[in-house]
């Protein structure tokens, strides 16, 4: 009884004073040795911190007693007989790996809470808004959640989310985007390694401005944006966007039936093409007339009609 | 006799082997008109689509430039059309826009599992084409499995 009493609490011992590393909440690697590892346990725990995280494997290899491992253009090696470790070429007496040391080396995050060392389990590598996407490109798990309240679109960590060189903890905010009133999240798809959030805006046009077909044009959000250019008389409107996954369908069913509206009036074309002019998910369109006297005609039949 | 029925023979099975691929090109008022035309089973289908509709029958036009084809690629569903910028850059808006009709129209005609077409020009991803076309994202099949212009002719 005595006997297995001490066995317990040497377990516990040596649980309570160890030290721990985590991948974001999830432990694993114990080690009773501080952050100084045995050679093998240090590439161990690389290897599948690399595997969880989707990242390209290092590189291993031996030239006697000395094992190396190179890993984005970083090497870290061991010589296992004179007990020497060298970083990046910068060798010194060790008698094993300091974790620490060789995670820098490698560049990687990490953060130290106690006697825990947590490496993030979601690393983002760009947040870029495109209009009316907004795509985040990651390698680990989907640790990131997106939240609108107010004037923005917020994303929170929901793990330890390494990005633009800070870990974030669970529950911190890492990035934000401005929107508008009327503008929300409408479709949010998860791929691998890629997180895309479809912003749709409400439509409620009720007036119609034109304007001469230029480069810099500046779409009003209210307003049916019209553009206008001397042509063979016809109407061209943008086509739904594949990537949009159906979020601005109710913009383009909008925008094509006051089209074809206008076609069947007056007796134009209309046209299916996507023109840079004609940013997605806005009231806009083009029309070319031959006689610029018609524009005049066309503008009270369009104000009619969103009226 | 026997001669004769073995040449039939030869044709009919030239005939099975090859082909058929659908063309669109333009008449003098930008309508389209679509012509037949028989491959080999053993070409390059795309390559060939852009090599056939750079070369109009007599009485077309066609705004698709010849040696405009860089390289392409399948990706799932997807076709991924790079292109040479020198032979597009001096399109006009109406050629631009017609160049990217008849070719999508021609695409998606002669290849049915393709879901949305995507272009890059000289191997980068583009805002447009040349000057007025959006090219940032796919052209759906749903847009170009028809003609896309509606109304008078």
């Amino acid at each position: 009884m005595k006997r297995k009493l001490v066995i317990i609490f040497s377990f516990l011992l040596i649980h309570v004073f160890a030290t721990h590393v985590y991948y974001g909440d999830q432990p694993i690697l114990i080690s009773s040795e501080g952050w100084l590892l045995k050679w093998d346990r240090f590439v161990e725990l690389l290897k599948y911190y690399f595997e969880r995280m989707g990242f390209e494997q290092p590189t291993l290899g031996n030239v006697g007693d000395f094992n190396y491992i190179v890993w984005n253009g970083h090497t870290v090696g061991y010589d296992s007989a004179s007990k020497f470790v060298s970083l990046d070429g910068v060798s010194k007496r060790s008698e094993g790996i300091d974790l620490l040391e060789a995670l820098k080396v490698f560049g990687l995050p990490f953060v130290l809470e106690q006697d825990r060392l947590i490496l993030p389990n979601m690393w983002i590598h760009e947040i870029q808004k495109v209009q009316d996407v907004i795509e985040i490109s990651y390698s680990g798990e989907k640790r990131l959640s997106a939240l609108q309240d107010g004037g923005y679109v917020y994303f929170k960590s929901e793990g330890y989310v390494f990005y633009g060189n800070v870990m974030y903890r669970p529950g911190q905010i890492l990035a934000q985007f401005e929107r508008a009133s009327n503008e929300s999240i409408k479709q949010q798809i998860d791929l691998k390694g890629l997180i895309r959030l479809v912003m749709a805006r409400e439509i409620s046009v009720s007036s119609v401005r034109f304007l001469e077909l230029s480069e810099n044009v500046v779409v009003s959000e209210n307003e049916l944006t019209v553009l206008y250019a001397p042509g063979d008389n016809r109407v061209i409107i943008r086509p739904y966007v594949p990537e949009y996954d159906g979020a601005d369908w109710p913009v383009y069913a909008e925008v094509r039936k006051i089209a074809e509206k206008l076609c069947q009036r007056f007796s134009l074309k209309l046209e299916i093409c996507p023109l840079i002019v004609l940013p997605p998910q806005t009231m806009t369109m083009l029309i070319l007339v031959e006689d610029q006297a018609l524009l005049d005609e066309l503008k009270g039949f369009l104000e009619d009609l969103v009226r | 006799m026997k001669k004769f029925v073995l040449v039939l023979l030869i044709v009919l099975s030239a005939q099975l082997v090859a082909r058929q691929l659908t063309l669109f090109y333009l008449d003098d008022k930008l309508n389209p008109v679509s012509v037949r035309q028989n491959v080999g089973d053993d070409s390059d289908l795309v390559k060939t689509i852009f090599d056939r509709l750079a070369s109009p029958p007599n009485g077309l036009k066609s705004f698709v430039p010849s040696d405009v084809l860089r390289a392409y690629f399948f990706v799932e569903s997807y076709l991924v059309i790079d292109l040479k910028r020198g032979p597009i850059s001096m399109l006009d808006f109406t050629q631009e826009r017609f160049f990217v009709h008849q070719l999508l129209r021609t695409i998606f005609e002669n290849f049915s599992g393709i879901d949305a077409v995507y272009f890059l020009v000289d191997g980068s991803r583009r805002d447009v084409l040349t000057k007025m076309v959006d090219v940032r994202f796919g052209f759906a099949r749903h847009f170009w499995s028809r003609w896309p212009v509606e109304g008078e002719q």
